[in-house]
């Protein structure tokens, strides 16, 4: 069944269309895929969202479990740290949010704005600015406290620049909200070419968003090649046995006699050890088909919920598991959705015909040419209801989600 | 292929090349050859990547951590010896045992032990022995600065430079925790850092197998009062009420 498109701007192909996955357009080589996969409009939109909404949740997971213990950890009582804090590489004025000669008071209400802007990211109100500014605060902190800072804060860091660069506020957010509510206003008020100022072309918002996704996805496939691959040096990763070890160290077991358990068994042990290894070092080839990609993400997800659960990384795992949801695609959540609403009986969510604000709009067509707001009808495509995996491969065919 | 406005294929085809470059960098970055991080003149992308994309996922690679690593101190106070107080035992009971998310409390001593550890091994080796020597008095940082004299070579300066600045921070901690634990009275500091190794794989079900734990101890150094440092905080966390953890 094909969907109705419900746009009411000059109807274009989309990607896959235009790439030939149909009969009803050209077909094009692989630049003119590249390029329409860059240009037509902005891809995951839920991995994107679902990105913004776990980075929000780990800054305030980091502000929260660190609390109590933020006099040695930041404040008042961490003067002894002022050798390593004076070569820090974040000695900028930019990163002076946070100071080591804050009063306790002070500390406090620093760390509770910070922690207010993760919320902030979480519930997806002006999105943008939040993020950078919860960037900029969060690297302040770290380098507040240059030996409580690891791997996660990496993670963490990189994830909210990319974040940034991304219209993460298409799905689940505030943002989107008052964009849909302002649309439907106009659309009531019968005003079709009104319209708020963009400050960029439509266009040039989708080319930004869509390259941060690939910059997030590429940066997903070195992280795990890069670990992957130094792991596969080893020789209790080779022999299957690795796992056992860090299972066993106090330092990392919040609940030491699940970890036992976990590890008490030599099928576990080696099964965990070597799938571990093996999905990050396969993790890009398994990207290359649609089942082994929902396979990889899927073992990926569960990896580090396991590394957060039995190794208490917590913090780095949630920023690793929302980085890799940029590689499911927008199709996928929806037939969950559709699937979840189908279980509850309830009746499926109709679609959001105006999400993009003129400066966001999703598709860039012949009106966003001139600056006009594009993104009408994008929902109902992509909630019709034979947009299962199949149908997603064939509309987009180069999309990394 | 679609119709586009030629400012639209530029302004996609600089942004792409800039992702490349971005892309180029951080595999460069990651790669640990020395040609390859040189590939675009010599530091020009470890500064690019430091500030905002400093990385590394060797996490656990090439092998796990196999021990559990603690740091332990003891003071001087009205000249007598105090007891091993366990700080890294202390972390654990406080942030990380039965915490679905641990604080970073365990991760901060156990980092600067780490780097202790590892600077100290890094001294070159005609100085091995100058980290448990002892260096008592106020003058404790400049007798050590004199036990570890430069104008070797370009690495070994750097590998004494880092060590004093980690002995610095080090002392200063301990002694803060020190003097929050046995009171203003402390007049030096010594630590103590064991490394337990977790029974072998091999060994996991045999009961009579015992682990043997390496331990080091450094000489002891004269207790620092870092200005302004809030004791009452650090009494909270590692004073006798707050936690146990005396003892070898």
């Amino acid at each position: 069944m094909k969907a109705t498109n419900t746009s009411q701007t000059p109807a274009i192909p989309t990607a896959g269309e235009a790439a030939g996955a149909t009969d009803e357009g050209p077909r094009l080589n692989i630049f003119g895929r590249l390029e329409s996969w860059l240009l037509d409009r902005k891809r995951a939109k839920f991995g994107t969202s679902i990105l913004r909404i776990l980075l929000g949740a780990s800054v305030l997971a980091i502000v929260i479990t660190n609390f109590m213990d933020r006099k040695y950890i930041w404040g008042t009582a961490s003067g002894w740290a002022q050798p390593y804090r004076e070569e820090s590489i974040w000695n900028f004025w930019l990163f002076k949010y946070f100071s080591a000669g804050d009063p306790d008071p002070l500390l406090v209400a620093k760390l509770v704005l910070l922690a207010v802007f993760g919320l902030l990211m979480v519930l997806g109100w002006r999105t943008r600015i939040v993020t950078m500014v919860t960037l900029l605060m969060f690297i302040s902190l770290a380098a507040l406290g240059p030996t409580s800072s690891d791997s996660a804060d990496n993670a963490l860091r990189i994830m909210l620049i990319y974040s940034f660069f991304t219209d993460g506020s298409q799905r689940w957010s505030l943002d989107a909200r008052r964009r849909r509510i302002r649309n439907e206003r106009i659309s009531a008020e019968g005003r079709p070419g009104s319209r708020v100022t963009a400050v960029a072309p439509a266009w040039f918002g989708i080319i930004v968003h869509n390259l941060a996704v690939v910059a997030i996805g590429g940066q997903v496939i070195i992280i795990y090649l890069v670990a992957g691959l130094a792991k596969a040096r080893g020789t209790l990763w080779r022999d299957g046995t690795a796992v056992y070890y860090p299972m066993h160290a106090e330092n990392f077991s919040p609940w030491p006699q699940l970890n036992h358990l976990l590890v008490a068994n030599d099928l576990m042990v080696h099964l965990i050890s070597w799938g571990s290894v093996a999905i990050q070092v396969l993790f890009p080839l398994l990207l290359l088909n649609r089942w082994t990609r929902r396979f990889a993400v899927l073992g990926l997800i569960a990896m580090h919920a396991g590394i957060g659960i039995f190794l208490g990384l917590s913090v780095f795992s949630l920023s690793m598991v929302a980085a890799d949801v940029i590689f499911v695609r927008d199709s996928t959540v929806e037939s969950i959705g559709r699937w979840f609403h189908g279980r509850r009986g309830g009746r499926r969510r109709q679609p959001e015909s105006h999400d993009g604000s003129p400066g966001d709009a999703e598709r860039y067509d012949e009106g966003a040419r001139h600056g006009e707001a594009a993104g009408h009808g994008e929902g109902s495509r992509d909630l019709a209801p034979d947009r299962d995996g199949a149908g997603v491969t064939h509309e987009d065919p180069a999309a990394p989600a | 292929m679609k119709k586009r406005p030629v400012v639209v294929r530029l302004v996609g085809a600089a942004l792409t090349l800039l992702l490349l470059w971005q892309g180029l960098a951080t595999v460069s970055y990651l790669s640990g050859s020395t040609q390859l991080a040189n590939i675009a003149g010599k530091g020009t992308i470890n500064a690019y990547m430091t500030p905002l994309f400093k990385q590394y996922w060797s996490v656990f690679a090439p092998d796990p951590i196999q021990d559990d690593t603690e740091l332990l101190i003891r003071a001087k106070v009205n000249g007598s010896d105090t007891d091993w107080f366990n700080i890294s035992r202390a972390d654990v009971q406080r942030s990380i045992l039965h915490h679905p998310v641990p604080s970073r409390l365990y991760l901060t001593n156990f980092a600067l032990t780490s780097h202790y550890q590892v600077s100290a091994g890094l001294l070159p080796q005609n100085l091995q022995s100058v980290p448990k020597t002892s260096f008592i008095g106020a003058d404790w940082l400049a007798q050590l600065k004199k036990a570890l004299p430069g104008g070797g070579s370009a690495k070994d300066d750097a590998a004494i430079n880092q060590f004093i600045k980690d002995e610095t921070a080090m002392t200063s901690m301990v002694s803060s925790v020190a003097m929050a634990r046995w009171g203003e009275a402390v007049t030096a500091v010594q630590i103590k850092i064991r490394t337990i190794p977790v029974k072998p794989y091999a060994e996991r079900n045999n009961a009579d197998y015992q682990v043997k734990p390496v331990e080091f101890d450094a000489g002891w150094r004269g207790a620092v009062r870092v200005p302004e440092i809030d004791l009452a905080a650090i009494k909270a966390m590692y004073g006798t009420e707050a936690a146990a953890h005396e003892g070898n």
